[in-house]
């Protein structure tokens, strides 16, 4: 079975480099995600994943190398095309690094998450939902006179979005905190809210720094059913950067694995693991036959 | 014994705080340099007022001390206030009955002072209040610069009424735009800038036209300001005696006070179509937008939202309602100068919107009432000149206590911008509970 | 004052020269209180508002505080000055104190704006409470030590350095100089420098957060009263509005020269000064605070991290 991340990839990333200052924290990566895939970026602390998700969204100007990005097929010539011209999509196909981080919301369908949540805590988890929905609520408020006169258009999309945003907090069990303030909300619903708010973006492709982190777990073995029930409706792709391998082993198609800046391994969870090069940069030694290094790799860690 | 202990802690911590105030207050309080008939300054002692401001300190830090128990603090606990749903109609009723109550109780000529001070004046603030709760309140964008697009306002009207012949009618919503075109010029720059420069980029920008203003003797006359220029008419009535005037129309004695009536009722129509259209966009994408912005601007990028209008939007509205309060207030005063529109014409403003509690309406207008009303009744009270002597003029204290308000604001609720905020959309009661049946 | 009017018939030159010295004087005075805004901002990141008022305080402080010496004690201008400078620092220090105490402490770790408009309420307490109690006219004193020093002579215009010009250079650059002491070699410095890079972990190493930065106040209000009492000393003349307007030029000295950058702050001082004494030389004198105001706008926008200090990098 070929990999789909060869076949039909979503996002490609070519030669990307970021430098700050006389730092470089992402050097030369090049990799692709798949259509329809979790692919799971991991790599020691400092390895410049969160940086390379910075890139991606659009927080960071890389200082060289290309993102492309499809709702349809990357097709390669299409790109060359589009690299060549100066525009920053042809409709279809999207150079992140020529796009600001709000375009790449709104326009490429790629929504994002924190590692340090971002909710707007002072406003209600509905709210928060609604917020998300901006631009679908924005085109029906129409510069806000037909939201100011309350016409009927209007009125059906709001309902709309609330529908869709009730949806959400029932899926991630929260339909009775709806009306309560996002940062009264334990830890594990804030992590769960916000990627709901992400998903009511309708990405086609959702990005989520370390979704598991500060989880127990029966948290995070419920966030990877929800990751992987998003995945398995095939609407969003999911690129996630993990510290817990249990998650990671569990949910993901397809391993990148960076260390200093610079990709040392990539390919199915299965072969990532027993990856020398991967081992030692989890570890810093040389010893393959470390057992503690296996049972981090397997996701058994004791933590 | 222990008593005795708390006694004498108590006083210890008394003790301090009398030597902190005497040290605070020792040249400042106890002598005024004032210049003697040679024109040299002399110094006036006023040591009893020195001492009271001692005994005062020790006597409240004692009983802090003793009653607290020592330096611990109580938690503040913040009650939420709801206003109960009766308030909102009351209010309105009595605002609409408010002018012509005055006028039947006192007569027309004493009740001008009572439509005129206590009530365009007040409701001029409330306008400007509910204008900068949108940039400061709502979006968290501090302005501190809004006396600017209150003066484009008002020289807006004081220079193009005279010149084109328009009405006033025709260039309220002139001056609005022209402060909302200015309010999109200031913000367009600084759309970058975190939170506290952007702060000081609005002052630096409002001093430069004050300056302007000040200094542009051709087309603004400098200090002496512009005056002469058209005022208010009743739908092509002028206000004035004789056959041609509202009076004689009306068929009532002309008397001072109908002008300032009808622009009460003026300012009031707009300062509550000003409410509504805020309240309104509070439930609005856009609204929720300058929510999203106070609370986490990156994670509005991130949702695909472009900050860089949603800050713009902000304070161009918030310009808008400026401009309007600008034009009010040069019909108001029939002259408009630079020294109504300084730094602190723009911190009392900003007091009005922080003490206010930020995004609820009804505190921002109790807020206003409050700091210009409050200041204006005790230059009334003829009682204090007695106490004080004849010079004392309570509006003095007005900024001082202002000051001191915006202090214990932040330090006594300072999330006192939001924590009282309900949300724009609630999901109904029954859908809740549904899920909390199954 | 007086030299720069006489300026204007003057050759081209000595004019450029004489107004050169006046605005490094100025200059001075800016960048010592310009070091209150940039300690204050280094090391709990609050733009403190309050601070030209403070420089105004303590202007009236000395001013009273001298008055008090030579018409009750009889004592000499000179030594009056001098004792009414440190009682003024001593006094101002106090303010400083108990401003940071009851204003700001609590609210470290608010929202972030919070500060910043308690500290706006400071400011405009201060002023109005300086105006009640002293009221809203100018006071003004005799000029002291105005015997010039003649740089050049029989052109159509004589350059002069006043000693109290000179004293006012002087007294800046040795308190520069010990105050430089201070943050590099001593214990305090060291606290400073620590809270400055994380307050929470500099607290659990040990370093009295509270200490450190209610001394930071201390010594900004101090540098604050020396500039306050310069100021008197070389114009002559104080109001209650005075905090205002040279609080906003000398937090424009501190982002010139990079907020947090004390060498950087006496630099935008330095720069603003002669800025300002140029401008209302070659230019207009009504409108010299414009361009105070918008090389402190240009400055925000486009070089937010000013000459001297560090790039700010957005934390995502």
């Amino acid at each position: 079975m070929s990999a789909r991340w060869i076949d039909d990839p979503i996002l490609r990333v070519d030669h990307l480099t970021m430098r700050f200052g006389g730092l470089t924290a992402v050097n030369d990566v090049s990799f692709s995600a798949g259509r329809g895939d979790v692919t799971a970026l991991i790599g020691p602390n400092g390895a410049g994943k969160t940086t390379l998700f910075n890139c991606l969204t659009g927080f960071y100007k890389p200082t060289s190398g290309r993102i492309a990005f499809s709702s349809g097929r990357l097709d390669d010539a299409r790109i060359e095309k589009l690299t060549r011209s100066a525009r920053k999509h042809d409709g279809e196909i999207f150079l992140l690094e020529r796009m600001a981080d709000h375009e790449i919301a709104r326009q490429a369908r790629l929504a994002r998450t924190f590692q340090n949540i971002r909710l707007f805590p002072g406003m209600s988890a509905l709210e928060n939902l609604m917020i998300a929905q901006g631009r679908e609520l924005s085109r029906a408020a129409f510069f806000s006179i037909a939201g100011l006169l309350g016409l009927p258009a209007w009125r059906r999309a709001e309902q709309a979005a609330v529908d869709q945003a009730t949806a959400w907090l029932e899926r991630i069990g929260l339909r009775h905190r709806a009306n309560d303030p996002a940062g009264s909300l334990p830890y594990g619903d804030q992590r769960r809210l916000e990627i709901a708010r992400a998903m009511c973006l309708r990405p086609t492709l959702l990005c989520l720094d370390e979704p598991a982190a500060g989880l127990n777990a029966a948290e995070s073995h419920g966030l990877a059913e929800l990751l992987r029930a998003i995945r398995d409706e095939g609407e969003t792709s999911i690129l996630l950067i993990e510290h817990d391998m249990s998650v990671v082993m569990r949910i993901s198609d397809h391993v990148v694995v960076l260390d200093y800046g610079q990709k040392i391994a990539d390919g199915a969870p299965r072969e990532v693991r027993e990856d020398p090069a991967v081992i030692a940069a989890y570890l810093g030694v040389e010893d393959p036959d470390e057992p503690a290094v296996e049972a981090v790799l397997a996701g058994n860690a004791p933590t | 014994m222990a008593r005795l202990e708390k006694i004498s802690s108590a006083l210890r911590e008394a003790a301090l705080a009398t030597l902190i105030v005497a040290g605070l207050g020792f040249p400042i309080i106890a002598y005024r340099a004032e210049p003697d008939f040679n024109n040299a300054l002399a110094l006036l002692g006023r040591w009893p007022l020195f001492f009271q401001f001692c005994l005062a300190a020790f006597a409240l830090r004692f009983a802090l001390a003793f009653w607290r128990g020592g330096a611990a603090k109580a938690p503040i606990r913040e009650r939420l206030w709801r206003s109960p749903r009766w308030l909102g109609p009351a209010a309105l009723i009595a605002l609409v009955v408010y002018p012509l109550a005055v006028v039947g109780l006192l007569g027309p000529q004493a009740a001008l002072k009572w439509v005129d001070t206590y009530g365009v004046q007040i409701l001029i603030y409330v306008l400007l209040g509910w204008g900068l709760n949108i940039t400061v309140g709502l979006a968290g964008l501090l302005d501190l610069g809004y006396a600017a697009f209150y003066a484009v306002g008002a020289y807006a009207y004081a220079l193009l009424a005279p010149a084109t012949g328009l009405g006033f009618w025709a260039l309220l919503p002139v001056c609005g735009l022209l402060a909302a075109f200015w309010g999109f010029c200031i913000g367009f720059p600084i759309l970058r800038l975190r939170g506290d420069y952007l702060a000081i980029v609005t002052l630096a920008f409002a001093e430069i036209v004050r300056i302007v203003l000040t200094n542009w003797d051709v087309v603004t006359h400098g200090e002496a300001g512009l005056f002469g220029f058209p005022g208010l008419n009743f739908f092509g009535l002028p206000f004035i005696p004789g056959p041609r005037g509202f009076a004689a129309h009306a068929g009532l004695p002309f008397a001072g006070v109908h002008k300032l009536i009808f622009l009460y009722y003026l300012v009031l129509i707009l300062a509550l179509a000003a409410n509504l259209v805020s309240l309104r966009l509070r439930r609005l994408p856009l609204g929720r937008a300058w929510e999203a912005l106070r609370e986490d601007e990156i994670a509005c990028r991130a949702l695909g939202l472009d900050t860089a209008n949603i800050k713009l939007t902000a304070f161009a509205l918030g310009a808008f309602f400026a401009g309007v309060a600008g034009c009010l207030f040069a019909l108001r005063q029939g002259f408009v100068s630079p020294s109504a529109f300084t730094f602190s014409e723009s911190a009392l403003i900003l007091a009005i919107v922080v003490l206010g509690g930020g995004g609820s309406q009804l505190g921002v207008a109790v807020a206003a009432v409050f700091l210009v009303g409050a200041s204006e009744a005790l230059r009334e009270i003829t009682f204090l000149k007695s106490v004080f002597g004849e010079g004392f003029d309570p509006a003095q204290y007005r900024m001082l206590l202002v000051g001191l308000a915006m202090v214990a604001m932040m330090n006594l609720r300072p999330r006192g911008l939001v924590s009282t905020r309900e949300p724009t959309i609630k999901l109904p009661a029954g859908k809740i509970a549904a899920e909390t049946a199954s | 004052m007086l030299a720069f009017r006489r300026g204007e018939s003057g050759g081209a030159m000595e004019v450029f020269l004489q107004q050169l010295i006046n605005g490094v004087t100025l200059g001075s005075i800016y960048g010592l209180i310009a070091i209150g805004y940039t300690m204050v901002y280094g090391i709990i990141g609050m733009v403190n508002f309050a601070h030209g008022d403070v420089f105004m305080l303590s202007a009236f402080i000395a001013l009273l505080i001298l008055l008090l010496l030579t018409q009750m004690l009889g004592l000499g201008a000179a030594p009056a000055f001098i004792v009414a400078m440190g009682a003024s620092m001593a006094l101002t220090a106090l303010w400083n104190y108990a401003i940071e105490r009851v204003a700001y402490r609590r609210l470290r770790g608010s929202f972030r704006l919070a500060p910043l408009i308690s500290a706006i309420g400071m400011s405009t307490f201060l002023a109005n409470f300086v105006t009640v109690t002293q009221g809203p006219n100018n006071k003004s004193i005799p000029p002291m030590w105005d015997q010039v020093i003649t740089l050049t002579s029989g052109g159509a215009y004589d350059v002069t350095l006043s000693y109290r010009q000179i004293l006012i250079v002087a007294v800046t650059g040795v308190l520069l100089a010990a105050f430089w002491f201070v943050v590099q070699k001593t214990p305090l410095g060291r606290a400073q420098r620590a809270c400055e890079q994380d307050a929470k972990m500099a607290a659990l190493l040990g370093v009295d957060v509270n200490r450190t930065v209610a001394l930071t106040f201390v010594i900004g209000a101090a540098l604050a009263a020396v500039a306050g009492s310069l100021y008197l000393l070389q114009y002559g003349v104080v109001k209650s509005t005075d905090g205002f307007v040279p609080g906003v030029k000398a937090f424009t000295a501190a982002v010139l020269g990079g907020i947090g950058s004390l060498p950087g702050a006496v630099l935008g001082g330095l720069l603003i000064g002669l800025i300002e004494t140029l401008w209302g030389q070659y230019f207009s004198s009504d409108y010299k605070d414009v361009a105070a105001f918008s090389v402190l706008a240009v400055t925000l926008i486009f070089m937010p991290s000013g000459l001297m200090g560090r790039p700010d990098v957005e934390k995502v």
